[in-house]
């Protein structure tokens, strides 16, 4: 019986995947930034970040424990902004700011209104906002009230360079015939308590987040595009916010994209 | 704050002379309520309250600005002998709490104790500080007055112009005699001013033998450097990364002057990745700044290097404040960072220190693992 625990020793746990070194590509590309990484003179930026973010018994920055320090602040953002009751609203005009979930005809709506109120979900738009384009109005769901605030209607340009930014897929999102969802990061608000190991923090809800709608919605992720682009129509500035991942839901009657 | 004592605590308080803690300021509120201060915006700051109501709390403590025993306050009347149960258990919570301190008590501890909440005694760390020059023996000094257990410093360097080291130097004339040791020089100085154990090695700072005894047998490791040139430095690095030892890098140049980062291996950036980033944000007089390094290195820049003694002050206090506070088990406030203070520009900046993923020198040290294994 052999002693090492594997019976052959000369089987491979691998096969090669990194071509012999004489092998140099000029054209840089994710490719070889993976193969010449041990040379690299310019460390890629999600090493440097990922390594930096690392938790250290003798920082001097404090880490909480927990997230206690982030529901306090959570419950003060959500029992304080776009604290309005109806009576604040112009009847003939509310809507030019606010839909209500009702009004929005969607698959998604039933599950956007328990993101909004449910404990769980809800808790989780303190990291992550989430932007819903209808038609091409641009909502905002708000946590724990049960209105979507307007944040801007998208005129033909606007909507021509959303589709745009989603130029590399095979098949764009249809935005006419669906309803199209923004995972949006807001990440000072979890790094100004646990800095940059907050901005895993918020990934990480995100990921949730879109692992939830996922579950109950039927709904195509889309995970890469052009961000500054997508930044742009939304009118985030992509370093406090920045579009982190895409939804789009088929209206009824409409078909799933592939 | 309810005062309760233990029998325990009790029975330590019978004969023993008690004064309250120096570093604290008591604003008496009334005779069962104190405000306790050490500044005037101290996080340490808190309130005192006998819920009790025996009135002991306030008389005892304005008794206690110089060392008695409880019988003396109850002999002199300032507690009567039927609130003696009272008084004991007061000054056992009041010991616990470290608002009285019994006679005798190294009060530098004290401070590091009850002000920083320090965990480890000073008194059992071994340090090393490499460089007994200027910089050097000013940090050594301080480490000493902190109450560092042992302490062992390494120089090769001697005296050369006695006139020029009396002025830069903060030790006795009469030691500084051309063609003495710096190192055994600073010794000799630090064994008339504290209890610790102080021993002197005659190695260059670069020899990499002498600096792995030294790190094998220290806790932590200053390097102190007038002349801030890269081998010396990274000569400890590759030690330090050798054999886990944390060091605190400090050094001067002419009117700059540099404190930290504090180097953990395997934890915090390495010596080498510090200097990638230095260099790199030398932007402006880049050129000028690495023709001079590389002069420095040779070793031909024809002259001393000289720093106001005003400025090696700052620096090594700052130093060993920093390293005082990662001692003691607190926080290490020059992890992943420098403190830079320009003297000539009247300026201090901060330089953080981030890790980079392959660095030649700390990378091949950490386990790798093929990612697709």
């Amino acid at each position: 019986m052999p002693e090492i625990g594997i019976y052959d020793s000369s089987l491979r746990l691998e096969e090669t995947v990194i071509p012999s070194p004489n092998s140099v590509d000029l054209a840089r590309s994710i490719g070889t930034d993976y193969v010449n990484r041990f040379s690299n003179s310019t460390p890629n930026v999600a090493e440097i970040f990922h390594l930096n973010s690392k938790v250290l018994r003798r920082s001097p920055i404090e880490v909480p424990p927990d997230r206690e320090v982030l529901y306090q602040a959570r419950d003060w953002f959500y029992r304080e902004s776009y604290g309005l009751s109806e009576e604040d609203f112009v009847p003939e005009h509310a809507d030019k700011v606010r839909i209500l979930y009702q009004q929005l005809e969607s698959p998604a709506a039933g599950f956007l209104h328990e993101c909004a109120f449910e404990p769980r979900l809800s808790g989780l738009l303190h990291s992550v906002n989430i932007f819903v384009l209808k038609g091409n109005t641009l909502l905002k769901v708000l946590p724990r009230r049960d209105f979507l605030w307007v944040e801007r209607n998208l005129d033909a340009e606007l909507m021509q360079r959303l589709s745009g930014a989603f130029d590399q897929h095979s098949s764009r999102p249809d935005f006419a015939s669906s309803t199209t969802v923004f995972l949006v990061g807001s990440f000072w608000r979890y790094m100004k308590f646990f800095g940059a190991r907050g901005y895993r923090m918020v990934l990480m809800d995100c990921g949730e987040l879109a692992h939830e709608f996922e579950a109950r919605v039927n709904a195509v992720r889309y995970e890469n595009f052009f961000d500054a682009e997508v930044d742009e129509v939304l009118l985030l500035d992509g370093v406090e916010h920045s579009v982190l991942m895409a939804l789009v839901i088929p209206n009824k009657g409409a078909e799933v994209m592939p | 704050m309810n005062i309760k004592p233990s029998a325990d605590q009790v029975q330590s308080v019978q004969e023993e002379k008690y004064l309250v803690n120096p570093h604290l300021r008591i604003v008496y509120i009334s005779d069962d309520e104190i405000a306790v201060k050490h500044s005037g915006r101290s996080p340490s700051s808190r309130a005192v309250r006998d819920e009790g109501g025996t009135k002991v709390l306030g008389s005892v403590l304005r008794a206690l600005t110089v060392p008695r025993a409880l019988s003396e306050l109850i002999h002199s009347g300032v507690v009567s002998e039927s609130k003696r149960a009272d008084l004991e258990g007061l000054v056992a919570y009041l010991l616990e709490e470290q608002i009285l301190l019994k006679e005798g008590q190294d009060v530098v501890e004290v401070y590091l104790r009850s002000i920083l909440g320090g965990k480890q005694a000073l008194s059992a760390v071994r340090v090393a500080v490499v460089g007994s020059g200027h910089l050097g023996s000013r940090i050594a000094e301080q480490l000493i007055r902190l109450g560092i257990g042992a302490l062992e410093v390494m120089d090769d360097r001697r005296v050369k112009r006695s006139e020029i080291d009396a002025r830069y130097f903060t030790l006795p004339r009469a030691l500084l005699q051309p063609g003495s040791s710096y190192a055994e020089n600073l010794a000799t100085h630090l064994r008339t001013i504290g209890t610790a154990e102080v021993g002197a090695r005659l190695n260059a700072v670069h020899d990499k033998e002498a600096l792995r005894q030294l790190c094998a047998s220290s806790d932590c490791v200053v390097f102190a450097s007038e002349h801030p040139g890269s081998v010396a430095f990274h000569a400890m690095n590759e030690v330090a990364l050798e054999l886990g030892t944390p060091w605190l890098a400090v050094s001067m140049d002419g009117s700059e002057a540099t404190i930290g980062p504090l180097f953990l291996p395997g934890q915090s950036a390495c010596y080498n990745e510090y200097e990638v980033q230095a260099e790199s944000s030398c932007w402006g007089v880049k050129d000028e700044y690495l023709t001079y390094r590389e002069a420095m290195a040779r070793g031909d820049l024809g002259s001393e290097h000289l720093s106001l003694p005003s400025y090696s002050d700052i620096a090594a206090g700052l130093a060993a404040t920093a390293l005082m506070r990662f001692l003691i088990g607190g926080k290490a406030i020059l992890l992943g960072r420098s403190i830079r203070y320009d003297f000539e520009r009247l300026s201090v900046d901060t330089e953080e220190v981030l890790r980079l993923p392959r660095c030649p020198a700390c990378a091949p040290l950490r386990a790798y693992r093929h990612s697709y294994l």
